[in-house]
């Protein structure tokens, strides 16, 4: 019978250190943490939601959500939400260098990701303000600290494993989304990973992704730098959906993702030890941290036009993304240099007819 | 929590922040936090042991404050509770705007000045008048009973950055901070009256009568709510319970607002004709602490009656049959989208011509 892996500090250690390769370390009065640069662990804060320690912040915590990040409501849709650009007319809001103008920390010194259980809110308080003394004590910088919070029921910690799926697959050169809009009355996948070859190459050629990436990567270039990789490798085109479960067994609702024939390849991703679904593969660890992945029994239905049709949609939405890296009086040139009304209607046009190769050149040399 | 949360949260976080020696709460993103109450961390209020929905941010004192959930004493004030929503923004036609407002009913009831904010940009939504209108009514009719709270309606960031502002500055008894609120209540009272005599010639009747509050042949005040069905509570996917809680307090507050309706004497039938007696009973017992179906039938029932199908009487055979027919349908898809509007004609027609009575 199917039975749930309990997450505790250890495994989510040991999910970082053996399953993901990050390093660990050993702090003074605090214990182990694991080790990530100030990029790395960005991407971690934001995918999971997990705050950095900040004195100045309710709960001591500043948190940044995906959430934030927002461009589209729905796929195959170019209805502009507030989240990186204001609905008030064009305007760059929530991006990676507005949090970074907001909180430099964010850009400086390794990151350590310290796991905490607590079975109720006031222990977490509680725990978190002994840990700001000992940090002090120790003589450390609080903002150095993300903190993941481990509820005693196992609940919370999707975001965890949203975040561990996207690094496993970014590393096999995917691009990664996660909570991606999708479209009304399907819901919301947790996170869907996409090889799409041209555009992969492109990003890596200009230097926007070192092999794969998350949103949030292709977000980060202005702040932490372009990449240089390159690779012999010609990815296939290929989509692959994920639904994360950590109180439950089984998810059967991916089943509402895989209706699409957008994907080719679908995983249920549940701390679980069990068999995969015939419906789905299964993207579990064992108790050692390491990362297990199962394939269905059953291959997924699934149409090459009708991903080829999402992928145009996807092109559009990543030109929104990489458009983050830019100030606001960037684009407005940018936008203007091209012909496109200083607008969000403008904005849209622009991504839509702009070249990737052409809009990730004029981006490089506005960052260069 | 919907996507859009986190944005309204971050926009009040880097709009406002915490001045004066207010202090902040909210619960970003992955957290249930919100849903326990004001006593245990939450954003959730109550009165009396029963909790209302939970709101989305707070600026609080550390001052003693008696929280009439349990009448205890506890060592955070809260000062001016939100309740946000992106509904304006997110194509969410119907009853999006209104679903919420129970939610700062509860901080208001408390006697928390509470905000319900409806975020609008260049080309939102129009923000429908019954929303500001339900409140102004609702803090019209507190007030007089003797809370000092409101419950105030805004699309403005702007509003409720000022109102922090003054709070963090001067506490919730300077005369700047009164100000500002009767400001806001003003420009809620303006819009809903204004849109009352430019689409109604200020008739309150016909006003109601579109949002199917009616009185019958035999004097009673019905709200028919057509949609309410068994499977609106007991299905978790469905949000019914929320939309029926806030469009049955919309409905009685804008009803005493109007002066139409005598809250010490008058009571408003909420007509649910395609309910059965049998299954009002059955939800009663499966889930006598779901929230919203307590708040409905146990705390915000004063001046309400909910009428199940078994109390209608009069309706023709063909009528049953509709009803019937309709029970577990699609009430928005062909036909039955047009079956159950044209049913509710009928049962309408037939309450104030007399032919059809409830018991």
């Amino acid at each position: 019978m199917a039975k749930l892996i309990k997450i505790t500090h250890d495994l989510i250690i040991n999910i970082l250190n053996h399953g993901l390769n990050f390093p660990v370390k050993e702090i003074d009065s605090i214990g182990k943490v694991v080790v990530m640069n100030a990029r790395d662990a960005l991407s971690y804060a934001i995918i999971t939601s997990h705050g950095y320690l900040d004195e100045t912040e309710p709960d001591s915590m500043y948190v940044l959500a995906r959430d934030h990040f927002r461009i589209f409501n729905q796929a195959d849709d170019f209805d502009l939400q507030e989240g990186v650009f204001s609905l008030s007319g064009l305007r760059l809001v929530t991006t990676i260098n507005t949090e970074i103008q907001r909180k430099a920390f964010l850009k400086s010194n390794e990151k350590y990701i310290l796991p905490i259980e607590y079975s109720g809110y006031s222990e977490l308080k509680s725990k978190i303000s002994e840990l700001l003394l000992q940090i002090k004590t120790n003589g450390m910088n609080c903002n150095n600290f993300i903190i993941c919070p481990i509820s005693a029921q196992n609940s919370g910690l999707e975001s965890f494993f949203e975040y561990v799926v996207s690094v496993v697959f970014n590393r096999k050169m995917f691009l990664t989304d996660t909570q991606i809009p999708f479209f009304y009355g399907v819901g919301t996948p947790d996170v869907a990973a996409y090889k799409i070859s041209n555009l992969i190459e492109l990003l890596q050629k200009y230097g926007f992704l070192n092999g794969g990436g998350s949103i949030i990567d292709l977000m980060s270039v202005s702040a932490f730098g372009l990449s240089d990789f390159s690779s012999d490798e010609s990815p296939l085109d290929e989509s692959i959906v994920f639904e994360v479960k950590t109180c439950q067994t089984s998810s059967p609702q991916i089943k509402k993702y895989t209706k699409t024939k957008i994907f080719s390849k679908a995983y249920e991703v549940i701390p679980v030890d069990k068999q995969s679904e015939k419906y789905a593969g299964l993207f579990t660890i064992n108790s050692d941290g390491k990362i297990i992945l199962l394939e269905s029994s059953e291959s997924v239905d699934f149409e090459e036009s009708i991903q080829k049709k999402y992928f145009q949609w996807i092109e559009i939405y990543l030109k929104m993304y990489l458009l983050a890296n830019l100030k606001t009086d960037e684009l407005e040139k940018l936008l203007s240099e091209h012909d496109h009304e200083i607008s969000n209607s403008g904005l849209i046009d622009f991504a839509k007819t702009i070249s990737f190769e052409k809009l990730l050149k004029s981006i490089r040399n506005i960052l260069l | 929590m919907s996507k859009s949360d986190a944005i309204l949260k971050k926009q009040l976080d880097n709009t406002i922040g915490s001045p004066g020696n207010l202090k902040r709460r909210r619960f970003i993103s992955g957290s249930n936090q919100d849903q326990h109450l004001w006593k245990d961390g939450g954003l959730t209020f109550g009165i009396n042991g029963v909790s209302y929905g939970s709101c989305d941010f707070a600026w609080y004192t550390e001052d003693s404050w008696v929280d009439p959930f349990d009448n205890q004493t506890y060592s955070e004030k809260p000062q001016l509770v939100v309740e946000a929503t992106d509904a304006l923004n997110t194509r969410s036609f119907g009853d999006a705007q209104v679903q919420r407002i129970h939610h700062g009913l509860g901080s208001f009831r408390c006697n928390v000045d509470t905000v319900y904010w409806l975020r609008s940009v260049d080309d939102s939504e129009r923000l429908q008048e019954y929303v500001p209108g339900t409140a102004y009514f609702l803090t019209d009719f507190y007030q007089k009973q003797g809370l000092t709270s409101s419950y105030l309606v805004t699309t403005n960031l702007e509003d409720i950055r000022e109102l922090v502002e003054l709070l963090g500055n001067g506490g919730n008894q300077s005369e700047k901070y009164k100000k500002k609120k009767k400001e806001i209540l003003q420009k809620m009272h303006d819009y809903f009256f204004n849109f009352l005599q430019k689409e109604y010639d200020g008739n309150w009747i016909r006003y109601l009568a579109g949002e199917q509050i009616f009185k019958t042949f035999e004097n009673k005040w019905v709200k028919i709510m057509p949609g309410v069905r068994k499977q609106n509570w007991l299905d978790s996917s469905k949000r019914g319970g929320h939309i029926f809680v806030s469009k049955t307090i919309a409905s009685k507050y804008l009803l005493i607002g109007s002066n139409l309706f005598d809250p010490t004497k008058n009571t408003l039938n909420i007509l649910w004709p395609l309910m059965p007696r049998a299954d009002y009973d059955e939800i009663n017992i499966s889930k006598p602490n779901d929230k919203e179906w307590r708040l409905l039938t146990k705390v915000e029932n004063a001046n309400t009656r909910i009428v199940t199908n078994d109390e209608i009487i009069g309706l023709s055979d063909i009528q049953k049959k509709g009803v019937n027919s309709l029970q577990n349908a699609n009430l928005n898809r062909a036909p039955f989208k047009t079956n159950k509007n044209k049913l509710m004609r009928e049962i309408t027609s037939g309450l104030i011509s007399g032919r059809i009575t409830l018991n």
